[in-house]
């Protein structure tokens, strides 16, 4: 926990500085855009198009729903964002389904093809970028920033407090855990492509108080070799492809293969059954509910620690 | 030179058994592979599961499968009269991709047929689609074999087509198959290599039967044909075997390119074109580059694993040129 001071300083600032901006947005507003320059938004925009998942849950979580009139086709949450009209995927945009829908704010994510940008941008299109969403304060940056766009600094104010709350609790259950749970998080079939330690995710499982089985490999997604899993010999695995492994009761299959196995059926978390998966939505994406996600993590590996609710069990 | 090649193979594999991610010395490897199972510590433990159960299978099935391929290789080579055949000229490769990707699209979990669900839909994709440029390819009885050829690049075509698009409307994240597609014994355990090792020495087998058709095949069908040889029914017989390993090979480790194409040429400049002895070359040729390909595999980039078929074109392509070009120089 090393990063503990660093990020509660910049919290404390961030709250300072959400507490003083935290007024109606005066328009226009300038904003640093989508392509390297900047954008500035002459009213408040009521016609918004949000062209990644983890865009359309912000916007959502600091109240700006209402205004959003197209999503991608991997926006699945909140469940009223999957009523809306759809612009494309992630990276396979329709340029012609967002000209059509005439928004007047383009909320884009890191990961949309630059093409498609400079496309919508000759179109006259206002396009503002979630900046890096990399890490929990990135997130709150990107929160803060869009927000000044759509005019919901309060609710975005509140939203990153929320996140701050509930990592505050996750810290507080597992600070003092004596030895940390080697963790290995990533696909639990051949190729296994784990979360490095620079990766997303891996961030997140520090933060839930474990040990990344992948660290010391290189890479952000790095594919382990299974004996170095092995020698490592992992505490907790968790699946991070659940979407690839059908559906039902997915956990106990898992595990029944895994113990089938003559390799895996030897390491610790097999034998202590403690072989979880995780809801990908909440922890692939970059959004308001990756705090909830980091809890969850911490759960599954120190649930001595949580009481059934959730909550930290009194000491 | 057969026991030169077999030697050079035994080897390649028993050193393969020191190489890996984690270091472990000669001397205990020694101990584990020839010695009692007794751990001495939990480090020791670990090492047995990692020489027995990691290493062991992986090597052995490596050695399988490249053999396998090269044999189906040779085979279509001597079967098309054309030296750019390899094992998945009748759409092998796609028909693999198609049912693997169909199979995991349509949420066929991967603990399905305990976890053998992919190579299963591989298997199954595989053979279909050669069966079915067979039937396209056959006219009155017969089956040309160019008919064969392009039947097999169009219909590999489509099935490809069909994987992309696939790919692009399903929502989960399927793009796992790609990865299983380029090629991996990451995946190996026991069960896998006793799975396959029957259909591969079967098939191989009943290739080195027909060796001496094989050769007969090659001065032209028709002259086969004149020396007294069923040349459809010999057809039928390689492209069935041959397809048979080759699917064999993908359904457990993926589509690994180059083997089956380029080790019979490799093994033709070293031991002629007659298919007695280049049976039998290829066989221990194809398990050798491939050994020795999964084992840099796994050993060259710490902590992470290369796909194999990257592997075997870089140590390959260079040997096979270096073969060529002496070939040139003293035809000159």
């Amino acid at each position: 926990m090393s990063k503990t001071p660093h990020t509660l300083t910049v919290v404390a600032f961030q709250m300072i500085a959400f507490a003083a901006a935290a007024g109606a947005t005066t328009y226009p507003v300038t904003l640093p855009d989508a392509l390297g320059g900047s954008v500035t938004i002459a009213r408040r925009p009521m016609r918004i198009v949000s062209l990644a998942p983890n865009v359309t849950e912000m916007l959502f979580a600091i109240g700006a729903g209402d205004r959003v009139v197209g999503v991608t086709r991997f926006c699945n949450y909140p469940p009223e964002a999957m009523r809306l009209p759809k612009v494309g995927g992630y990276t396979d945009i329709s340029v012609e389904a967002v000209v059509a829908l005439s928004p007047d704010l383009v909320v884009v994510s890191r990961g949309n093809p630059r093409a498609t940008l400079t496309t919508l941008s000759h179109r006259g299109l206002m396009l503002l970028v979630a900046i890096n969403n990399e890490s929990v304060e990135e997130i709150e940056a990107a929160l803060a920033r869009i927000a000044k766009a759509t005019d919901n600094e309060q609710q975005a104010a509140q939203v990153c407090q929320n996140m701050e709350g509930i990592l505050a609790s996750v810290r507080e259950a597992v600070g003092g855990v004596e030895r940390r749970r080697r963790v290995y998080f990533g696909s639990l079939t051949a190729p296994y492509f784990a979360a490095g330690t620079s990766s997303f995710i891996g961030r997140c499982i520090e933060l839930a108080g474990g040990e990344n089985l992948a660290s010391g490999v290189r890479g952000a997604w790095p594919i382990l070799s299974l004996e170095r899993i092995v020698a490592r010999d992992p505490e907790v695995l968790i699946e991070g492809f659940h979407a690839t492994a059908g559906s039902g009761d997915h956990r106990a299959e898992l595990l029944e293969r895994l113990r089938a196995s003559s390799v895996w059926s030897r390491v610790a978390a097999v034998r202590e059954e403690r072989v979880y998966t995780m809801n990908d939505d909440t922890i692939h994406r970059p959004g308001p509910r990756l705090a909830g996600a980091v809890a969850e993590m911490a759960r599954l590996l120190y649930p001595e620690r949580f009481t059934p609710d959730g909550a930290k069990k009194p000491e | 030179m057969l026991a030169v090649l077999a030697a050079v193979l035994a080897a390649v594999s028993l050193a393969s058994l020191g190489f890996g991610d984690v270091k472990i010395g000669w001397r205990e490897i020694g101990g584990i592979v020839f010695g009692p199972a007794k751990p001495q510590s939990v480090e020791h433990a670990t090492h047995i599961t990692i020489v027995r159960e990691i290493r062991m299978p992986r090597i052995l099935l490596a050695l399988l499968v490249g053999g396998a391929l090269a044999v189906a290789g040779m085979t279509m080579q001597a079967l098309f009269q054309n030296p750019l055949a390899d094992p998945y000229v009748v759409g092998v490769a796609p028909g693999a991709a198609t049912g693997a990707t169909l199979a995991l699209a349509l949420g066929w979990g991967t603990s399905w047929f305990g976890g053998h669900a992919l190579p299963a839909a591989a298997f199954v994709g595989s053979l279909s689609v050669s069966f079915l440029v067979y039937v396209l390819a056959s006219r009155f009885g017969k089956v040309p074999v160019l008919h064969l050829l392009l039947f097999g690049v169009a219909i590999g075509a489509l099935c490809m087509g069909i994987t992309s698009f696939i790919l692009m409307v399903s929502p989960n994240q399927i793009q796992q198959v790609y990865f299983w597609l380029l090629g991996s014994f990451q995946n190996v355990e026991w069960d896998r290599v006793r799975l396959v090792w029957p259909y591969l020495l079967i098939g191989v087998l009943v290739l080195f039967y027909f060796a001496r058709e094989m050769d007969a095949l090659l001065l032209g069908e028709e002259e086969a044909q004149v020396l007294g040889i069923a040349v459809e029914r010999l057809k039928l017989i390689l492209l069935g075997t041959a397809t048979l390993l080759a699917a064999t090979a993908v359904a457990v480790s993926g589509i690994i390119g180059f083997v089956g194409l380029i080790v019979p040429h490799m093994m033709r400049l070293v031991v002629g074109p007659r298919h007695r002895m280049l049976l039998p070359a290829s066989l221990l040729g194809g398990s050798t580059l491939l050994v020795l390909s999964d084992t840099l595999a796994r050993s060259v980039l710490p902590g992470t694993e290369i796909p194999v078929g990257i592997v075997t074109t870089f140590l390959g392509v260079p040997f096979f040129v270096y073969l060529l070009s002496r070939k040139q120089r003293s035809i000159r």
